[in-house]
Parts: C-alpha cells; structure tokens; sequence
C-alpha cells in the first residue's frame, strides 16, 4: 500500500500495483522514497480521487486482454471521461503530472474528440475563452486556411 | 516545450518554484525548517486555481507565501518586484493586485521542486525551460541564498480578463486534436494562436480525409506543412484529388525526413511522379520513408511496386510477423500500427495490384502464412464491411451439399445461413471435416417452426443419429404432414389464424451453441443492435432496436404452412372477451362469446382450428356477429367461429378487405373505411390493435 496526500492534506491509500502505472510514482517507489506518505501538491482529492479510481481499475491491464474483458474496461473509459470540461482538464494535468501514459491519452483524446468540427465561436463558448485576438489577426487566420472554416461540417452547438 | 511556452503566455501570472520531497527537504536544506508553512502556501496557492482568488480581499500577501523559505521576507521576496518596476513595498503589492484585478493566475501546478540536489524524483516529469520573453526573473540570487533557483514567471497581464484563458491541459491536448480543429482552435485567443503556430511538433503528423480532401489544394498544403517547420513526419492525404505530383514534390523537398507517406486515392498523383520525387529524395540520400500507401495511384504497374520497395529499402517478401489486416470500414485510414512498407499488394489470387486483406476469424490468423486462401483483395473475396468477414463465398459450397442432400434449402432461413457459415469456415480453417452429429444437430437446428413439435421430438428422443436416419425421418414426418393435409382438404374446416412464433428464439440460440460443440469464437465486428463491439447482432442481450415487443402474427407464405394450425402468442391471457382485435394473421373471424352473436348455428360437424403448438380449439358454431363501432357505423361479421377456448375475439382484416373495407393502419391506429365511408378504428395495444366496439345486442 503507498499513501498518497492530495493538496488538500487528505490521503489515500491506494495498492502499489495500481500506483504504479504512474511513472512518477514507480520511479519514487523504486529508488526508496516512498516509505511515507507521498505529497501531491498540484492534486486535490476530488482529482485524486478520480485517478485513483481509473489506476485500481486499470490494475490488470494486461490480463484484461486475455479475459475478455477489454469491453468492459473500455465501456468504463467511456463512463470516466463523461465529465465536466474544468474536472477533465484536472484530470489531464494530473495524469501529466503523475506521468500516467494511458490516462494522459484517454482524457486529452476526450478532450480532442469535444472539440471535433467545432466552430470557433463554440470552442470558445464551450471552454469559457475570451477571444483576446483583434478582427485583422482573426481574419488572418481565416485567410490562412479559409477551407477550415467554413463547410456543413462545421459543428456551431455547445456541447 | 510546447506546454512551458503556454503557460508563459496563457498564465498571466506563473508561480514556478520547484517541488521538495518532504525527505529530501529535511535531508538537505538547514534553512528550511517549516515545512508546514510551505504546504500552507501550496493550499493557498491552490485555491487560487480557475482565474480567480477564492479570497476576493485585497490581501495579496496573505495569498503569497508568508516566509516559505524562512527568511526575512520583505525584501527577498519583493526583490523581484522591484525589478518589474514594482517598489518593494507591502502597500506596493497590494496595488499589484488590484491592478491584476483578482484575475490573476497563479499557475494550477505551483511547483516546487529541488533542482540543485540530485533527489529528482520529482523533477524528471517536468521540462524546466521558460521563455525568457515573458519577464522572466532569475531570482537565483536575490531570492535565495542556498542553493535552489526559483522561478517566478511574470506572464504578459492582458487587459481583457473577462471571460479566461485556456487551461494548460488543453495546450497538452493539443496535440491529439485533428488538423482542422486545430485550425480552428488557433482562431480562439491569442494564447492558443501562439500555442498552435508556434509549436512545429503540433504539425508533425498531416491527416486529411474527408470531408476536406476536396478543398486541399497544393498551395494550401503547402502552406500547412511549412507550419512542421521541416520536421513533417507522416502525411496522409485520403482521396485529395487536387493534390499533385509537383504539390507532392514541393513537400517532400521541404521535409526530408518524412518517414510515412500515405495517398490512396488521389486522383492527380501518378506512379510516374511519385515515383521519380522518391527518386530525387533518395538522390539527396535522405529518405527516411518507412511506409508507403499509395493505392489508387494512377498507372501503376508490377514494376512501379518493385522500384517503391527498393526506394524504401524492404524486401518483396511479407515479413512473417506481420499484423493481419482486416476489412473494414476505417480500411483507409493510417495504420500506424502495421508493419508493412506499403499498401498495396499483389493479390494471391488475381495477382493484381490490390489492397490484400486478412480473413478475421482466429482460427485463419494462427497460421495466416500457410494458408493463404482466405487472403485476398476485395474483388476476389467480398467483404462485410463491419466484421471483414467473407460475404458469401465461404461455405456455399457445403450448405449446398447439405441442401442437395435433403432438399431443405428452402427451409433454411438465412441468419441460421449466415451462422452455419461462419461455424463452417472456422471448422474448414483448422482442418476439421464437420461430423455427422454436428451437421444433424445444425440440420435440426434449421428446421422451420411449424415443425417444431417434431423439432423438440427430435431433441428429446433422439441419442445419436446420421444424417441419413434424420434425412429419413424428415421425410417420413413430411409425408406425415402432406398427408395430414390432404385429409384437411376433405373435411370442412378452414383455416384460422396461420402464424409464424419467434418466441422461441433465445432458446434455439443456446442449443445451436451446445451441439456445435465449437468454442463461442469472439466476433470481431460491431453488432448491429447495440453497437458494441464483440458480438453479433443475434447474439446481442440489448432490446431488439426497431421491434416490437410482441411480434406474434407473421403470416407464413410458404405452401408448406397452409395447414390448419394457430398460434397465439400469449395463450393465457385473459382477456375480455368483449373486446375485439384486429388480425391479420386468421382466416375467419373468431369469438369466444357466444353472447356477441346476434345469429347462431351449432356446428354441424367437428370443425377444429389448430393452433401452432399442436394445440386445437373446437369450433361450437358459427353465426353473425354485429359490432356497433363508436362511430355509431355497424360492421357485421358474418360467418364469425365460435370458439369458447380462446381468449380473445379476433376480426380477419383480409376477409374485410375482401368485402370492399379498407384497414389502414398509421402511428398505432387502424382506421377502418368503406368506399368513402369512416367506419371505425382501433389502437394498438399489446401488440395488436384493439377495436374501439360498442356492443349490439
């Protein structure tokens, strides 16, 4: 068992083979510093908590494989990533924190996979951005690539 | 890179310092006793997350670290106030965050990490450069005195504040976002702008398929693999027909070290060009190109596929270790994943220039090398799209042997077809001559409902049998039931009530599972019903999309079925007689009160009507029946059975139709007319349409 602090001085207690899917964290483990409780100070717990949920249960990962059960997991990566931009987006400097590859993949691919087709005006509707450009550089960057703009493909909803 | 770029320009204002290890901290710093007083800090800090202070005060000092490093703080850690123009001053910082508004950002990770010493345990996840453009401060020595470097990132401070800035999460999903989001994100804020432009690794990887592939000029290829800088690593243009030759050339001589190049369909490029542009860039002795999709290229021949592979340096042999490639509908796409040089094969069996594909089934994929009969282009074995399975091709030749054998081809319903196929290709894979046990089980399997008396006889009674005990059998039974049909022709009864059951579904399924004796392989390919992928549609334990729940009355076409024979699916249900159902699938009307009939004649003879589980009713009489619709109209029902053991009262719809009325059915209504006359109608309900009737007597 390795304890983990979240910034906000709670802690958990998670398996060592599920921490290890953080390289951060192995590497810790490896070279003797994790007797004690680790620190995470860039983590809240309501971030921590969800990683931790997503490492236990990517724990067998490589005998999901054989069982069959790599639906399973998948249907859960599904689940996982349904959730709010600002909780995703902690999520994501987490696992880029704590070095965790497959969890740092799924949620920017999420992230991508949002902002498919969307047109600017929803992008920036959707992750609450002011647009700080002025109108000649925005056109600039039409005129750079004007065939990205514009078309029935280009997706104006908020969602 | 690309993410320490970021936060220099989207976090207004950068607290970088570096993370101590509670351990490292005690073991190598004298000065640095409290380290409570740091993790104060860092929860301090850390509400200061999403642009905005969670302490609106004016109290900026409160929110900076109050001695972190255990010094006598005024004047080190305004030290570097001062050299941004700020006094160091309390009064002083209070006004620089008023002037930040209380929108300031203070970095989300605010890192403090031990750079000198050799802990590093936290420091390898994290790349250290900042860019000096944005007021930058080494506060290396004025800061601190002992050996730590602090960084403090004073970012550009952006008058318009209002709505925020981008995460730093999203400058580290940038990179999986496709080419025109990207694009489209560029356009959102200044942040980002610099973001997507400035970072060439953004731009490494150029995929563009539809629906853009159709805008793609040269020029604007050109102008979107400038932005990698050179550093364009793999390029993938599906079906951009406007791209050419000399567009391609242009590209390849900016990016030498392109390794993967992938153009199945564009119509403008030719084997020819693509061929001496590969030449010119081998030439310059700086190819790297490791795969090569070029299917579609216009006139290319055995040769161009020779001088390709010498390009790229691979043998003409398939490696052996290859990944199999399916058929499907992503076929187009970028396989990063495959080892192969190119796309395009010779294909085994028409040796033309083809995109070959593996068979899916796991029994082919285990010795894909050997044999290479499932292997092949789609002209020569049609694909199903969704699983890569052969469409017909595969087993035809066995249910046909089967067919001719017993002659039950028109028995056999084409899912169990399709089924048999797969179970038969997987078994003709490994080798294994399909027995006779399993071919009468399948045999039995198939057998029509309408025999499925004779179906479950066969199941329960039977041990073991040959195929040539059942083809006996069934043809005694066929006998049986021909003649049982002849005697029908001679006696008065008619026909009621013809319907085929698909109760029995679930149940069939298993046992097909049981007598095939096979291992249940995983099925590769999405089911129809629920979109998951690993089964099939038929084997999908979701609802049935599209399908009512109650599908009880298909009438069965088929001359073998005109025996006298009714189902219902839900036999014991009692129902109010009174009320009266529309149904397609009887011959006669039928009621099972007596009271209804305004005109009855006891049967003269034994009439019986059969239902479909070998079951049969008697018929009491027959007579006419008036119903007074709540329209106020009366259909009469004449010739209406008698028949007390059923539980509801049908009314034939053909026989209606047959005397001039019309049935119409829409949005879970039947409306029943005559001529122009609105005679009644019905709601659905329970799976049947239920006549709105108001009694006559």
């Amino acid at each position: 068992m390795v304890k983990l602090k979240s910034n906000d001085d709670k802690e958990f207690e998670v398996e060592e083979a599920a921490v290890i899917q953080s390289e951060m964290i192995k590497n810790m483990i490896e070279d003797g510093c994790a007797t004690s409780v680790i620190p995470l100070p860039n983590i809240d717990s309501k971030t921590l908590i969800k990683v931790i949920e997503y490492l236990n249960k990517h724990i067998n990962m490589g005998k999901a494989a054989e069982t069959g059960e790599e639906d399973d997991l998948k249907e859960f990566d599904e689940q996982f990533v349904n959730m709010g931009w600002e909780e995703l987006f902690d999520v994501i400097m987490a696992a880029n924190y704590l070095n965790i590859h497959e969890l740092m993949e799924l949620c920017c691919q999420s992230a991508a996979d949002r902002l498919k087709n969307k047109s600017v005006r929803a992008v920036r509707e959707m992750l609450k951005i002011t647009n700080d450009l002025t109108e000649e550089e925005e056109q600039e960057i039409i005129n750079d690539a004007p065939w990205a703009f514009e078309g029935p493909e280009i997706d104006d909803t908020v969602n | 890179m690309a993410l320490n770029r970021g936060e220099g320009c989207s976090a207004g204002f950068g607290f970088y310092a570096w993370c101590l290890g509670e351990r490292c901290l005690t073991d190598r710093v004298d000065g640095f006793g409290d380290f409570s007083g740091l993790n104060w800090e860092k929860e301090e800090l850390y509400d200061c997350k999403g642009g905005k202070f969670s302490k609106g005060s004016d109290e900026i000092a409160d929110l900076l670290p109050p001695d972190p490093f255990n010094m006598e703080s005024s004047k080190e850690d305004t030290g570097w106030l001062e050299d941004v123009g700020f006094k160091a001053d309390d009064n002083e910082v209070v006004k620089l965050d008023s002037m930040l508004n209380g929108k300031m950002r203070v970095h989300e990770g605010a890192r403090l990490q031990l750079i000198d010493g050799n802990c590093g345990l936290f420091g390898m996840n994290f790349r250290e450069e900042l860019d000096s453009g944005h007021g930058l401060i080494d506060g290396k020595k004025e800061i601190m005195d002992f050996s730590y470097e602090k960084y403090w990132n004073l970012g550009e401070t952006t008058d318009d504040m209002d709505g925020g800035n981008p995460s730093d999460a999203l400058l580290l999903a940038l990179s999986y976002l496709g080419l025109r989001d990207l694009l489209a994100v560029e356009e959102v804020c200044k942040s980002l702008r610099d973001a997507v432009i400035g970072d060439p690794l953004l731009w490494r990887s150029i995929h563009i398929d539809y629906p853009f592939c159709t805008k793609i000029t040269n020029d604007i290829l050109i102008k979107l693999t400038n932005r990698a800088q050179g550093h364009l690593h793999s390029l993938s243009l599906i079906h951009c027909s406007k791209i050419t030759d000399a567009g391609l050339k242009h590209v390849l001589d900016r990016n030498p070290s392109l390794s993967k190049l992938n153009v199945p369909g564009c119509a403008s490029l030719t084997a020819d060009g693509m061929l001496s542009n590969l030449k010119v860039l081998k030439m310059a002795g700086k190819t790297r190109l490791k795969y090569l999709g070029i299917y579609g290229l216009f006139g290319m021949t055995n040769l161009h596929i020779e001088e390709f592979k010498f390009l790229i340096g691979v043998d003409s042999v398939l490696p052996t270790t290859r990944k199999p490639r399916f058929f499907g509908s992503e076929h187009l796409r970028f396989t990063s994943d495959d080892d192969r040089a190119m796309d395009v094969e010779v294909c085994p069996i028409c040796q033309r220039l083809e995109l070959v594909y593996d068979c899916p089934s796991e029994s082919c994929q285990k010795k894909q090398s050997a044999s290479q009969l499932c292997r092949a282009c789609t002209k020569c074995i049609a694909r199903c799209i969704d699983c890569g399975f052969e469409e017909e091709r595969v087993s035809v030749g066995w249910l046909a042997g089967i067919e001719a054998k017993i002659g039950l081809r028109q028995l056999l319903n084409r899912k169990l077809r399709q089924e048999l196929q797969v179970i038969k290709h997987d078994l003709l894979a490994e080798g294994l001559i399909v027995n006779d046990a399993f071919q009468v089980t399948t045999i039995v399997e198939k057998l029509p409902s309408l025999w499925k008396d004779f179906k479950n006889y066969l199941k329960h009674k039977c041990k073991e049998m040959t195929i040539e005990d059942l083809i006996v059998r069934l043809r005694i039974e066929e006998d049986n039931k021909a003649a049982e049909r002849r005697s029908k022709g001679n006696s008065t009864i008619n026909g009621a009530h013809i319907v085929e059951d698909n109760q029995n579904n679930s149940k069939k399924r298993k046992k097909a599972e049981q007598g095939s004796n096979q291992p249940k392989k995983k099925f590769k390919g999405k089911c129809f019903n629920c979109v998951k992928t690993g089964h099939k549609s038929t084997d999908c334990r979701a609802p049935k999309k599209g399908k009512k729940k109650d599908q009880a009355n298909m009438i069965e076409s088929n001359k073998e079925c005109d025996d006298l024979c009714a189902m219902f699916s839900e036999c014991n249900l009692v129902g109010n007689p009174r009320e009266w159902w529309m149904d397609s699938g009887a011959t006669r009307h039928v009621c099972a009160n007596k009271e209804l009939f305004s005109s009855f004649a006891p049967a003269q003879v034994e009439e019986m009507i059969y239902m479909a589980n070998s079951a049969t009713a008697k018929v009491e009489g027959t007579g006419k029946i008036c119903l007074k619709m709540t329209s106020g109209k009366v259909l009469t029902l004449n010739n209406a059975l008698y028949v007390p053991e059923l539980c509801r009262n049908l009314i034939f719809v053909s026989l209606l139709d047959k005397n001039g009325f019309k049935c119409v059915t829409v949005s879970g209504k039947v409306v029943i007319s005559k001529g122009e006359i609105y005679v009644g109608k019905g709601y659905l309900m329970e799976g049947f349409y239920k006549m709105n009737v108001m009694l006559l007597k």
